[in-house]
């Protein structure tokens, strides 16, 4: 590791989500509390608990890809690549890299909790509905992380550095997590880091066999919270190191200053209910940052509005800031907009957290009426203010936490 | 920073490394007698054969090497795909007989991240776990983030595990790309089933030191793969010393065509007997087998191609060695 830590920070960044297409349509949502959530069209919803989802606009997504590739590039391209497609090439032109911007490979770590499932779906479904024989087996081929990769790889014109992370639900964050450690050490200098997921029949089926989806709203921290639904999306983030981007003159959306992870060892799929791993998560993260608890002005918080999610990541976020500090910092969960959008929910949500400090606004807390005396926090209620530091929380199953810390960026900051 | 790697420790469906090393292997389904060698009988016993191999392998590792499970201990699991079985298990009861009959219990099973789970679980574990999937050469990026943990301070030590999963569905898969009109002769693609846990640590005695771990992807198909190769010969080859065993891992299906690619970039040893398809732990197996076989000091590397455009290339400047358990 070098001497000093060195400084990283955003120059790119795409997201795709049910919302819309990057920050400038998901902006007045996050600030009017305005959910996307709707009747799922992707599959047949007969027999499931629920059958509402956040999906994302396809037709659009094919026309904004479409205007760069008119020609037959996006044939057989499924909705897991193209979101992720059109995610990386904005964060890259955002951030004004080409081929010639770096030296040798581009360092990619993608996260997925899927790989591109929607292909090994297709292969289920007709295996189970008819037989083996009549299925594509490269479908289950296709669905590979890989596959995506090459995909991207080749569109793009760039040899990458591929790294594929699979953290459950805390997957975007920790491939974030890792590109940056990576920068801050002085690995390398640029990269491309972030998540993405589809809603899928099989990802529906599993959440709501666990009893874990919403029959009505997404509701984080209510009294009667009762789940969440799932949302497509795909987060993309250029991250670099200061030098590299004054050197480039690139923008600078914000900087990462902290990340932490850690395990509960507690259950398969319920978070420790004292909070104490994602506590340890976020005290990481905020000793790397050197940032002070009561320094904090937003938590972007995991919040699936499960009953023992938010009870324990209330608890971790009193036992980290303190009960004092974390009564009072302004805390939402942005699931109640765009849905649980697993690999790529904590990319997403940093993508929120940046757009929050660049433009001066917290994202209120949506659908919660009746907030639940057990989740002690300060829920927005309203979009002002103007944050400097934002903490980012992911909770996954195995007890995976992951935390981001982040900071406006002020010129001559 | 000076990295070594090992000690490791191997099992598979066939018996132990040495047995495979001497043609003495047996072809059976699954690695021999886990329940009882897991921390606490069946503790695992909803939790499928690969995963209780790996938490078996990872467990007597730390034991023989007296290793203390902390919070500075990393985890970094590399396998080459989401579950397919499990998930095929899960979504079949859902078809057959509507959705409210899928279970749960399979759907935690077919999560991506199950291995490390149950190695937290049974281990105690604390700290940082991820699991690396998508390619045969999750295995070795396993490694390079190990590797990179080390390295920063992050961790002092990083446990590796890397799983050869068995999954009929994608043979079946490989077989519809590469023997297109062979699709019935299943027997053809026989599988290695089996884990290996390795420690990743800053220089300790007695093991060699990992001198390079790095992936690449130029695109899709054979043009891009060619280019993925000789980049990584080209970035590798300057850290490895001369007389290095250069030994390849390629997918069986697709032999002829990774090694036409190979060839073009530089010579490597041939293949020899295959044991069965293994996926992501395939490059490990070679580099053990290897080991045991030519046990001479020079170093050890090995190049693995992945699916698509991407190929993987690990080097050790000495041979691997093994725990005795």
């Amino acid at each position: 590791m070098s001497a000093s830590p060195v400084r990283v920070v955003v120059t790119g960044l795409g997201y795709v989500s049910s919302l819309g297409f990057g920050p400038d349509e998901h902006e007045a949502a996050l600030k009017e509390g305005r959910s996307s959530v709707g009747p799922i069209r992707r599959f047949e919803t007969t027999g499931f608990r629920t059958s509402q989802g956040a999906q994302c606009d396809e037709r659009r997504l094919e026309e904004l890809l479409r205007r760069r590739w008119p020609g037959p590039v996006l044939r057989g391209l499924d909705v897991d690549t193209r979101m992720l497609l059109w995610s990386a090439t904005e964060a890259l032109d955002r951030a004004g890299v080409t081929p010639s911007s770096f030296s040798g490979p581009l360092p990619a770590v993608l996260g997925t909790t899927l790989e591109g499932f929607w292909q090994a779906e297709q292969w289920f479904a007709e295996a189970f509905k008819r037989t083996a024989v009549h299925a594509r087996p490269r479908r289950l081929l296709q669905c590979m992380a890989g596959g995506q990769l090459a995909t991207l790889a080749d569109i793009l014109g760039l040899t990458l550095e591929p790294m594929v992370i699979s953290n459950a639900c805390a997957t975007g964050v920790s491939a974030i997590g890792r590109l940056f450690r990576r920068i801050r050490s002085g690995a390398c200098e640029l990269g491309l880091a972030g998540g993405y997921d589809t809603l899928t029949r099989f990802i529906h089926l599993g959440f709501d066999s666990l009893g874990a989806l919403s029959p009505g709203r997404c509701m984080p921290f209510d009294k009667k919270r009762s789940g969440f639904f799932i949302g497509d999306a795909a987060a993309m983030l250029v991250l670099e190191s200061l030098d590299s981007a004054r050197r480039r003159g690139a923008p600078v959306h914000g900087e990462i200053v902290g990340y932490g992870e850690s395990l509960d060892s507690h259950h398969p799929t319920h978070p420790d209910p004292d909070g104490k791993g994602i506590a340890r998560a976020m005290t990481q993260a905020l000793e790397m940052a050197a940032v002070a608890p009561d320094s904090v002005d937003y938590v972007n918080a995991h919040g699936t509005a499960t009953p023992a999610n938010d009870a324990a990541e209330a608890r971790g976020i009193l036992r980290a800031l303190g009960d004092e500090v974390g009564r009072r910092v302004p805390v939402s969960s942005t699931k109640a907009l765009v849905g649980h959008t697993l690999g790529a929910a904590g990319a997403l949500e940093e993508c929120f957290c940046l757009l929050a400090l660049e433009r001066g606004f917290l994202p209120v807390q949506a659908a919660t009426t009746e907030p639940d005396p057990s989740c002690p926090l300060h829920l927005v209620s309203t979009p002002e203010g103007r944050p400097t530091i934002a903490i980012n929380t992911s909770l996954g199953f195995g007890g995976a936490n992951g935390v981001l810390v982040t900071r406006r960026w002020e010129a001559g900051s | 920073m000076t990295l070594s790697i090992g000690p490791f420790h191997f099992l598979s469906s066939q018996g132990s490394a040495e047995d495979l090393a001497s043609g003495r292997e047996r072809p059976e389904s699954s690695p021999r007698d886990l329940d009882p060698r897991l921390p606490q009988p069946n503790s695992l016993r909803r939790a499928g054969e690969d995963t209780k191999s790996a938490v078996v392998a990872a467990t007597e590792l730390l034991r023989a090497t007296a290793l203390p499970v902390s919070e500075r201990l990393g985890v970094y699991v590399g396998q080459q795909q989401i579950s397919l079985d499990y998930c095929a298990r899960f979504l079949e009861a859902s078809y057959r007989e509507g959705p409210r009959m899928a279970s749960p219990m399979l759907f935690s099973e077919s999560v991506a991240n199950n291995v490390a789970t149950h190695l937290s679980l049974t281990l105690g574990l604390k700290g940082i776990a991820q699991t690396f999937i998508g390619t045969r050469a999750a295995g070795i990026q396993a490694v390079l983030a190990a590797a990179e943990d080390v390295d920063s301070g992050h961790v002092d030590a990083g446990l590796v595990v890397v799983l050869g999963v068995a999954s009929s569905l994608t043979r079946d898969a490989y077989l519809s790309v590469y023997r297109p009109f062979q699709r019935r002769s299943r027997k053809d693609v026989s599988f290695l089933r089996g884990s290996v846990a390795l420690l990743v640590r800053r220089e300790s005695p007695g093991q060699p030191r990992l001198l390079y771990a790095g992936v690449r992807c130029a695109g899709r198909g054979g043009a891009a793969q060619e280019r993925s190769v000789a980049a990584l010969w080209t970035d590798a080859k300057a850290r490895m010393p001369v007389g290095t065993r250069m030994l390849e891992s390629t997918l069986l299906l697709a032999r002829e065509r990774s090694e036409a690619v190979i060839r073009r970039c530089g010579p490597t040893l041939p293949l020899g007997r295959d044991l069965g398809e293994s996926y992501a732990l395939d490059p490990f197996v070679r580099l053990l087998l290897d080991s045991l076989r030519h046990r001479g000091p020079e170093g050890r590397a090995v190049l693995c191609l992945g699916e698509e455009g991407t190929a993987a290339l690990i080097a050790l400047d000495g041979p691997a060695s093994l725990i005795k358990v």
